[in-house]
């Protein structure tokens, strides 16, 4: 690093406007602490009365991982012309109503059907073990960006709706491969039949500015704050496990929030291991394998 | 923490720091209502969970984390969040250099490796957690970064 340039970088703006005077800065973080402060007594108020009134039941799911993000979309900037790019359609039978327009078979990708038109891909090579890898595609006049992780059907995908930029797209992919591979890890790893992992809306947690807590419904019962986890897959802001408890069973959860990005890792209690403690040093284990895979 | 405690050592680590918050906020989104606005997110944050980042000491690279990892929007600059930030405003024109243009001509990530790595003065591993990303994936930020910058005027006026 050139301290030439960092005195350069340094001296080339100035220091902007006078500020916003002390008070309102202090007022606007009274009003944010009183809101909070409602909040979490709103979510325990809440979730005592449903515990007493009516049994919880937790969605199943089965949409886990698969939602369309609507958040929009990174500078255009740096956008080349699209290209087409061949890739074979997928054989009838791997192909179901929640199949993105790009999968991996066997290490391959592959287009959903003919009415996918492929612009871009990246990571298309076959890489049979632990493939991972996105396109930017077009559907009718949408433009679409996809992210795959793992072959048919232990499959994991994320979605965006998004101009074409490929550059953008590729900044987009690395934040999110991290957090997809560790969450394909946790669901590729659970003992009996492969299930999609639980997203953030089905998990029994959620964040609460820095705090993660229970849903309504649900109590923490066991809190685990930087636990120890792979940290490609938890980024150490925020970062915390908690073990829920629900009417319909007890949850371990861990989570980081990092601003712009975050993510809960979710599984039923006693899935993989008994405790908290014993829980987040499998995950780790498992997470930390995923990723040297990839 | 009592409230007259909190209150004066947040009062005190806003008046200490808030131009060098905001100066980073700008030097990532080249605006600088924008750049009040992140920063004013990022404070009331910062008073929130003033308590523990305080008792840790890290109320620093605590409020320098939520400014870098905002999110820019399609123009360059940060998402707006609430009201117009402030009255005075200095046009962005009368502020700038070559070399800060071709900083802001960065894409996002590249951008932000930069101002971490190159300005700051953060290791490759303090950056790499600032951004919740690989220290690799920084360096290739940063490089890349580096060498359009490097490309920029030696000389410059403001």
């Amino acid at each position: 690093m050139s301290v030439d340039l960092r005195e350069r970088l340094d001296a080339s703006f100035g220091e902007g406007p006078g500020h916003r005077p002390l008070e309102d800065r202090l007022a606007a973080g009274r009003n944010a602490l009183r809101r909070r402060r409602r909040l979490v007594t709103f979510a325990v108020a809440f979730g005592l009365a449903a515990l007493a009134i009516a049994p919880v039941v937790l969605r199943p799911a089965t949409d886990a991982g698969r939602g369309i993000i609507p958040d929009p979309v990174p500078s255009p900037s740096t956008t080349v012309a699209p290209g087409h790019v061949h890739l074979l359609i997928a054989p009838p039978r791997y192909v179901h109503a929640d199949t993105p327009p790009v999968l991996y078979l066997f290490g391959r990708m592959f287009r959903r059907d003919r009415g996918v038109d492929v612009l871009a891909t990246y990571g298309e090579v076959d890489v049979a073990v632990h493939p991972q890898g996105g396109a930017i595609v077009q559907l009718g006049s949408r433009i679409r960006w996809v992210l795959v992780v793992g072959n048919e059907p232990e499959r994991l995908d994320e979605q965006r709706e998004a101009p074409y930029d490929y550059q953008a797209f590729m900044e987009w992919a690395s934040s999110e491969f991290a957090v997809m591979s560790g969450r394909l890890a946790l669901a590729a790893t659970a003992p009996g039949r492969y299930a999609p992992p639980v997203s953030d809306e089905d998990s029994p947690a959620a964040y609460d500015g820095d705090l993660l807590v229970a849903k309504p419904g649900g109590t923490v019962v066991e809190r685990i704050h930087h636990p120890p986890a792979e940290r490609s897959a938890v980024p150490s802001c925020h970062d915390q496990a908690v073990r829920v408890h629900t009417s319909s069973g007890d949850w371990f959860v861990l989570g980081f929030d990092c601003l712009t990005q975050g993510a809960l890792y979710s599984e039923r209690a006693g899935v993989r291991a008994a405790t908290l403690s014993s829980w987040l040093a499998q995950v780790q284990r498992v997470q930390g394998a995923f990723e040297s895979v990839a | 923490m009592r409230v007259e405690a909190r209150e004066a050592a947040y009062v005190e680590f806003v008046t200490a720091r808030q131009t060098h918050l905001r100066r980073l906020a700008y030097a990532l989104c080249g605006d600088w209502r924008q750049a009040d606005d992140l920063l004013q997110a990022a404070l009331v944050r910062l008073y929130v969970a003033w308590p523990r980042v305080w008792r840790l000491g890290t109320e620093e690279s605590y409020a320098r984390r939520l400014i870098i990892r905002a999110r820019l929007d399609e123009r360059g600059g940060l998402r707006r969040r609430g009201r117009e930030s402030t009255d005075e405003h200095v046009t962005d024109a009368d502020d700038r250099t070559a070399l800060f243009a071709a900083l802001q001509s960065l894409p996002e990530a590249q951008r932000k490796a930069v101002v971490l790595h190159h300005w700051l003065g953060l290791s490759l591993e303090e950056a790499a957690e600032d951004l919740g990303i690989p220290q690799g994936t920084v360096r290739g930020h940063a490089e890349r970064g580096l060498a359009v910058l490097e490309s920029a005027p030696a000389r410059e006026e403001r």
